[in-house]
């Protein structure tokens, strides 16, 4: 039987498996990549480290306001409602910032003081282009 | 049967094989440049160190060595954060050695050494701040440590 030819007739197949191959494989690599050349793994990183830093000087009754601003300018470009952007688990003594849908950063304070409810987001009066986080703090469960 | 690999075969392999690469040194560049973040470490020893040190000349080593004290309670420091394996927090007598108070990793004690070690410096090991206290005549040695690199998780 005569088969010359066939590895030719084959090329294409085999050109069409390494393009999936590559497509497939750049396509993951870059979808990993955005979370970082967009700087939001940087940015739940260090806003979660700031907030865990504060709690840890903080003092019961003592009432914070915050820059957030390029922490919330990438969450809302993330289509994220500002609700869902910063989270104290004062139970765990942790704080969770999430910039993203898919992922968030939680970072843990030893201070013995907890978050009072209705902590928010808000835009600062006259300003179009500032956010900033407003919280109370309050003494956790434990401390006397 | 005795099968020889085609040319088309070794070709994907190969292909493959250049993609692994490809791959490592991607992952190696975004590492090497973004890994080492923020590094809240030592700063946060030195709060932590704040705090015990303030607690300890407020409570007294009466108190502070005694079997039933409770440093939730007398310090306003989360003894669940210090057991979370990633502190580490150790004060006792200078001289005697004896009695200590100590929560966290114990291990700590050693690697805290070697992340300053010089060659021998490591970005595994914690970052920790030591010293002496003298109070009422007395010193006492602390030594705190934390490893805490905070976590990402998905979803």
């Amino acid at each position: 039987m005569n088969t010359r030819g066939s590895a030719g007739d084959n090329l294409a197949l085999w050109y069409l498996a390494y393009f999936i191959f590559g497509v497939l494989f750049f396509s993951i690599v870059f979808y990993w990549l955005s979370s970082y050349s967009n700087g939001e793994a940087l940015m739940e990183d260090f806003y979660a480290k700031e907030l865990a830093r504060i709690l840890n000087a903080a003092r019961p009754g003592d009432d914070i306001y915050l820059d957030v601003t390029e922490a919330t300018a990438l969450a809302f470009d993330n289509g994220l409602a500002k609700e869902n952007i910063f989270y104290f688990d004062t139970g765990r003594r942790a704080v969770e910032v999430r910039l993203t849908p898919r992922s968030h950063t939680r970072f843990s304070y030893f201070n013995e003081v907890a978050v009072e409810e209705g902590y928010a987001v808000e835009l600062v009066s006259g300003s179009q282009t500032t956010n900033r986080l407003h919280f109370v703090v309050r003494a956790a469960g434990g401390r006397l | 049967m005795n099968r020889r690999a085609s040319g088309e075969e070794i070709a994907l392999f190969m292909f493959l094989f250049i993609m692994v690469i490809l791959l490592a040194g991607i992952l190696a560049g975004v590492y090497s440049f973004f890994n080492k973040g923020y590094d809240f470490r030592l700063a946060e020893s030195s709060q932590l160190r704040a705090a015990l040190v303030s607690c300890f000349t407020r409570e007294g080593p009466d108190v502070f060595f005694a079997t039933f004290f409770n440093i939730t309670l007398s310090c306003g420091i989360s003894e669940e954060v210090l057991l979370d394996g990633v502190h580490y927090v150790r004060l006792r007598d200078a001289e005697v050695r004896s009695p200590q108070f100590v929560r966290g990793v114990t291990d700590y004690e050693t690697q805290c050494d070697l992340s300053t070690g010089g060659a021998r410096e490591n970005a595994a090991y914690p970052r920790c701040v030591s010293g002496n206290i003298t109070f009422k005549g007395a010193t006492y040695s602390y030594l705190v440590g934390s490893n805490q690199h905070g976590r990402r998780s998905t979803a």
